[in-house]
């Protein structure tokens, strides 16, 4: 493997790894703060025990959390230093607030509420859990204001004298729509894997018949939030994928699996075989219609196909070596205004010409072969895209359905009576998980072959460091993230069995709980 | 000892312990030896090819 795929592999698997915390501290942060504001309102000490409980699981979680993201912001200066360069100035204000965010204030809080139990008033408790809640969702929003920013560079221009990106508008950075969209996306998977790890560790105590009290009230908690969380993540992520459609074309074909462009409106391929040799899909089953409306919301858009993509690619490449030879001559001799307005007239494309960088290092002499070459590469992985997109679509649904049941036994006082609907609860717990994985793998595979997506090839990005450096660091990750995994379980399953009352060393259910909850 | 001096004590060789550390890393992995020049002329070569 070269230093590229090196490099790749190991954000990917310290990315991966992250963001199996992230999701559940977004979503046991609002359940937490839910659950107190019950107790500051009621009173009832079995509130206050429930928070106590669900935040021991929600610090382990958090701690580990900040332990794997923090490798990740190192990465971009040891692994992805031409990256950093290029596009430092837009990426890295959004980042260095996520960090301040997530270090100094996420951290400050969450001492707070782990600590200010007894030192704080019931309302002054409050306000700190609502903070760490607030801060959690802060954190995410600056994440994806810079991950947006990759996927639709905006608010930023080229400057030839620096050789970057730099910010010419920062409120266009700051309200890009594709990273609104994700956020709102993002932060309400996250909600739904906060509730699906109450509800599911609920429905366990439930099938042990342990902790009813408090399982039958998390869980009831854990039903509604879900529920709206669900509801909100395939929403969302439909316009998600709307905003994608506008500027990330190759990305929505490739996800569909869509080599042809068909007539307005589009049908939608439920399930086939993608063949990216033979650039068809085998056995497509497809809906009519379906595709068109999604991503247009219109009947008469058409949605391009993947070949018609790759032909836009070539001439976008063949505009980019105009700007390329323009860049070249304006280096040479700076003050010449009028190679500044060539080179502004095509600037946008330059990146697609970097492409070529893959085949030769003179790219202005590249042959109609390899600019051929240079297009195809703009295509993503098919089948990896169009199968990720569709179980994580699965589980969607599924989540609205499980979720719906539960709400539905929660306002019927039925959740304790259906042992099926209590399994598939329990066995749904790694499905958020799953999907949220699958949703990166989506949003990030899915712009390859770009860093920032039209403006710096992949390739073009990493560090001018050796790939054994790489290679002993990614080594490193492996086995230092395995120890934390091993850690992370053994501590979760550990307060898990353990439970609430040995866990808070008294029994959370007080005198006469059942009967209320009984009644 | 008092349980409040042990705790100080604790803290005092964590701290230690991960100053150590943490210079230990910066030295053999992030020190000014090994980091390689990634300005706007290093770009230029990275990316127009220029010398």
């Amino acid at each position: 493997m070269d230093i590229v795929e090196l490099s790749r592999l190991q954000f990917a698997a310290t990315a991966l790894y992250h963001f199996l915390f992230v999701p559940l501290t977004l979503g046991l942060s609002l359940i937490l703060l839910i659950m107190e504001t019950v107790y500051v309102m009621t009173g009832r000490a079995i509130w206050r025990d429930m928070v106590k409980f669900w935040g021991t699981l929600f610090g382990i979680n958090f701690a580990m959390g900040v332990a794997t993201g923090v490798t990740m912001e190192f990465q971009f200066g040891t692994n992805w230093a031409y990256y950093a360069h290029y596009v430092g100035d837009v990426f890295g204000a959004p980042l260095a607030i996520e960090g301040l965010m997530a270090f100094f204030l996420e951290a400050t809080l969450v001492g707070l509420f782990f600590f200010g139990w007894n030192r704080l008033s019931k309302v002054g408790h409050l306000i700190v859990t609502a903070g760490v809640a607030v801060g959690s969702q802060f954190s995410a929003l600056w994440i994806l204001i810079a991950n947006g920013w990759m996927q639709f560079p905006i608010g930023a221009k080229f400057n030839p004298d620096t050789m970057r990106m730099e910010v010419s508008d920062f409120s266009a950075v700051l309200f890009n729509p594709v990273a609104q969209a994700k956020f709102v996306h993002t932060v309400a998977a996250g909600y739904v894997t906060g509730s699906m790890f109450v509800l599911a560790i609920s429905a366990l105590y439930l099938l042990q018949k342990r902790f009813r009290p408090l399982a039958l009230r998390s869980m009831t908690v854990a039903a509604s939030f879900g529920l709206a969380g669900a509801l909100c993540v395939v929403v969302l992520g439909d316009e998600s994928g709307y905003t994608a459609s506008e500027n990330q074309k190759m990305k929505i074909a490739a996800i569909e699996a869509m080599w042809e462009t068909e007539p307005a409106p589009a049908s939608f391929t439920l399930v086939g075989i993608p063949d990216r040799a033979g650039r068809k899909t085998d056995y497509a089953v497809q809906i009519p219609w379906v595709l068109g409306l999604i991503t247009t919301r219109s009947i008469d858009k058409q949605v391009p196909g993947i070949n018609d993509l790759v032909k836009l690619a070539q001439l976008r490449i063949r505009n980019g070596l105009i700007a390329y030879g323009t860049l070249a001559r304006l280096r040479a001799d700076r003050g010449n205004a009028d190679l500044r307005k060539a080179l502004d007239a095509h600037v946008a494309d330059l990146g697609y010409a970097l492409l070529l960088k893959r085949y030769r290092p003179d790219i202005e002499n590249a042959t109609d072969a390899e600019i051929a070459r240079a297009a195809d590469s703009t295509i993503p992985n098919v089948p990896v895209l169009f199968w990720a997109f569709r179980v994580m679509v699965a589980c969607g649904f599924w989540f609205i359905a499980l979720f719906g049941t539960a709400f539905y036994f929660s306002a019927t006082r039925k959740l304790e009576r259906y042992r099926l609907f209590l399994y598939a609860a329990l066995f749904s717990l790694p499905l958020p998980w799953l999907a949220a994985e699958l949703g990166w793998i989506v949003a990030e595979y899915g712009r390859q072959p770009w860093v920032i997506e039209g403006v710096l090839p992949t390739f073009l990005g990493v560090s001018g460091t050796d790939a054994h450096n790489v290679l002993f660091s990614l080594i490193g990750f492996v086995v230092f993230y395995s120890g934390l995994a091993v850690a992370d379980v053994y501590l979760m399953v550990k307060y898990i069995r353990l439970g609430p009352d040995e866990t808070l060393g008294h029994p959370v259910a007080p005198p006469g709980a059942l009967a209320e909850v009984a009644a | 000892m008092p349980a409040r001096h042990r705790l100080g004590r604790e803290i005092g060789a964590l701290l230690c312990a991960k100053v150590i550390l943490l210079g230990a890393l910066y030295f053999l992995f992030f020190g000014p030896g090994h980091r390689a020049p990634h300005d706007a002329a290093a770009t230029a070569s990275h990316v127009m090819g220029e010398r």
